[in-house]
């Protein structure tokens, strides 16, 4: 997981941050039951202050993106499952929707854009 | 207590061997006049104290020394205490090499020595340790060094008339109750010196 | 819990006094103490040591009562300083001989292997060493026996760019443990402001405040605008302002409070510590 901060950017720095877990927590590259590290070692290694990575935990454990556990530290949570389901949904979506304007751009009909997947898809099962 | 000990040896390591060369000077300046021992005894002791305490103001090292988990009385009380050794070792240390020099070169000192050959400087260097620490303690940064300049000067002067004068007086026959009664008196100054300056050194700002 | 607990802290000197601070250091956070030059934060500082008595009020460190527990209390304080007044004829190998014997909880290891880190040989006298090889000193000193609080007095003055960094993530690797507490006071607000958690910031003998610095920096905010939108009542608004012919920009202390006031008409950037530090320091006299 990458976290990068911007001082130049508007937004303050424990909304960057929520934000960049966040996209990994929904972006599925952080899977729950992942752990995270230390809201201690976060502030070490981005040179923050302990109190700006605690309010961006807060955060997300406000959206039950991830649970603190006393003792044992952060983990990507697998409560809000169908949340995080939703979301990958819609941006699949998003995806699939860029694909069919790319396709008019080509003028290809909704037929061929079926038959080219399941070609993709054939393709990907036998690789 | 033990560790200030400690600090200040450590610290003094230099001026330790500039107390070594002012006493091999000052014995083979002095060994042939009549109060040599005393005199000797006397500088040494009060040349080693004032180098003891330089040593703290000379670089601000009391802001530092309080940085340490020690209470400022400590401070205080291992200074007195290390004046004390000090006192007792120089004194005790120009008593032996007179001592060794009239046994080894017969006919070279002429005077004989008694206890209170030792007792005397003994008392002398507690009466001054007793009022220079104070001042000392209560004094800025830069008064020290002044302070140590005056007193060098008020002990070149006394320091031989005092000496003649209990030379005189120890010819005259001895009187030993008179003699263990000031030494005893000097020793309960030293102690309540030492209250004082605890006192004053706590309440002060560093 | 507190690690430092400062209360009705007065302490009168000819040409200037501190007057009645309170202020509380939270456990487990780095806490910068900023303000100009001369303005108390080294008699506070010295007050929290023993060094300097106050007039009046008390001083709570670690629970324990300064000055009555002053020798617990440093056993478990580092204290770093811009000037650290060591034995200046001594090397650093026996600087560390006096040093150690006098705690509890010395680890020679540890010191040794901060004094290779930090490049210091221990053959080295103190007066040969620069500033901030001194400062470098006093911290592995200050690292070595297992200090719970970390107290420095401008510890940046005399440090060079690199070794700066260096110190952040020193600071960071002991914060690691939440029962440590740090604080430091400077008036060089740009390096150490990014890992302090809170912010209590002295002016003319006084606190100011003291609060998380996240919320100090939301709160604040610097306007710039055309000068005719300035009039007496809208000035007071400011904390302080400074005006050139070619419009002004000032401070304020409620940042929602000025957008509304001024809408569109005028700029809002964020405050950084350093103009805090400015405004309120040169107050509304600020004119250019």
């Amino acid at each position: 997981m990458n976290i990068i901060i911007s001082n130049a950017s508007g937004d303050p720095i424990y909304m960057q941050i929520l934000n960049q877990i966040r996209q990994s927590i929904l972006s599925g590259e952080l899977q729950a039951g992942d752990s995270l590290p230390s809201i201690r070692q976060l502030a070490k290694d981005l040179q923050v202050s302990v109190i700006t990575t605690k309010r961006a935990y807060e955060e997300l454990e406000k959206e039950q993106l991830i649970d603190s556990v006393v003792g044992k530290g952060c983990f990507v949570s697998g409560a809000n499952k169908d949340f995080i389901r939703e979301q990958r949904m819609k941006r699949l979506e998003e995806k699939l929707l860029e694909v069919i304007q790319d396709s008019k751009e080509l003028s290809m009909s909704q037929q061929d854009v079926m038959e080219h997947l399941t070609l993709l898809f054939e393709e990907d099962q036998t690789s | 207590m033990l560790n200030l000990l400690r600090k200040d040896f450590i610290a003094a390591k230099m001026s330790l061997g500039m107390s070594i060369l002012i006493f091999s000077i000052f014995c083979i300046f002095f060994m042939k006049k009549e109060m040599s021992m005393h005199l000797v005894g006397i500088i040494t002791a009060f040349a080693t104290i004032s180098s003891l305490t330089l040593n703290d103001t000379k670089n601000h090292n009391h802001l530092f020394l309080v940085t340490l988990p020690v209470s400022r009385k400590h401070i205080v009380q291992a200074k007195y205490v290390i004046s004390l050794l000090t006192i007792f070792v120089a004194v005790l240390a120009s008593y032996g090499v007179h001592s060794f020099v009239k046994i080894a070169v017969p006919g070279y000192i002429t005077v004989g020595y008694s206890m209170i050959d030792i007792l005397v400087p003994i008392a002398i260097m507690l009466v001054l340790t007793s009022i220079y620490l104070p001042f000392f303690y209560m004094l800025s940064e830069k008064g020290a060094p002044v302070l140590n300049v005056i007193f060098f000067f008020i002990f070149l002067i006394m320091a031989d008339p005092v000496a003649q004068t209990i030379h005189k007086a120890s010819l005259n026959g001895i009187n030993y109750p008179l003699v263990y009664g000031t030494l005893f008196s000097t020793l309960l100054l030293f102690i309540a010196s030492c209250y004082v300056t605890v006192y004053l050194f706590t309440k002060k700002d560093l | 819990m507190n690690a430092i607990e400062l209360r009705n802290l007065t302490k009168i000197y000819p040409q200037f006094t501190v007057n009645n601070v309170s202020l509380d250091v939270k456990r487990g956070y780095i806490t910068g103490l900023i303000g100009p030059n001369g303005v108390g934060k080294s008699t506070l500082i010295k007050m929290m040591l023993g060094m300097v008595r106050p007039d009046t009020g008390s001083i709570k460190i670690l629970g324990c009562d300064m000055p009555r527990q002053e020798i617990d209390i440093k056993q478990r304080v580092g204290i770093v300083s811009d000037d650290c007044f060591y034995y200046e004829d001594v090397s650093i190998r026996d600087m560390k001989r006096i040093i150690a014997p006098f705690y509890k909880k010395w680890n020679e290891q540890k010191f040794n292997s901060y004094l290779e880190q930090f490049e210091l040989s221990p053959k080295k006298k103190i007066g040969q060493l620069s500033k901030g090889m001194k400062i470098k000193f006093a911290l592995a000193v200050a690292l070595s026996h297992e200090a719970e609080l970390l107290i420095m007095d401008e510890p940046t003055s005399g440090l060079d760019p690199v070794f700066r960094r260096e110190l952040l993530d020193l600071l960071a690797e002991m914060m690691q443990d939440e029962r440590n507490t740090i604080i430091f006071s400077t008036h060089i607000t740009t390096d150490l402001d990014r890992i302090a958690d809170y912010i209590s910031f002295v002016n003319r003998g006084q606190l100011v405040f003291s609060e998380a610095k996240d919320e100090v920096l939301d709160r604040y905010a610097i306007v710039k605008g055309d000068r005719q939108l300035l009039d007496s009542d809208i000035r007071k608004k400011f904390t302080g302002v400074r005006e050139t012919a070619f419009g002004f920009e000032g401070l304020v202390e409620n940042r929602h409070e000025a957008e509304q006031l001024f809408g569109n008409y005028a700029v809002f950037e964020k405050a950084s510590l350093e103009d805090i530090i400015y405004y309120n320091a040169k107050g509304g006299r600020a004119h250019a």
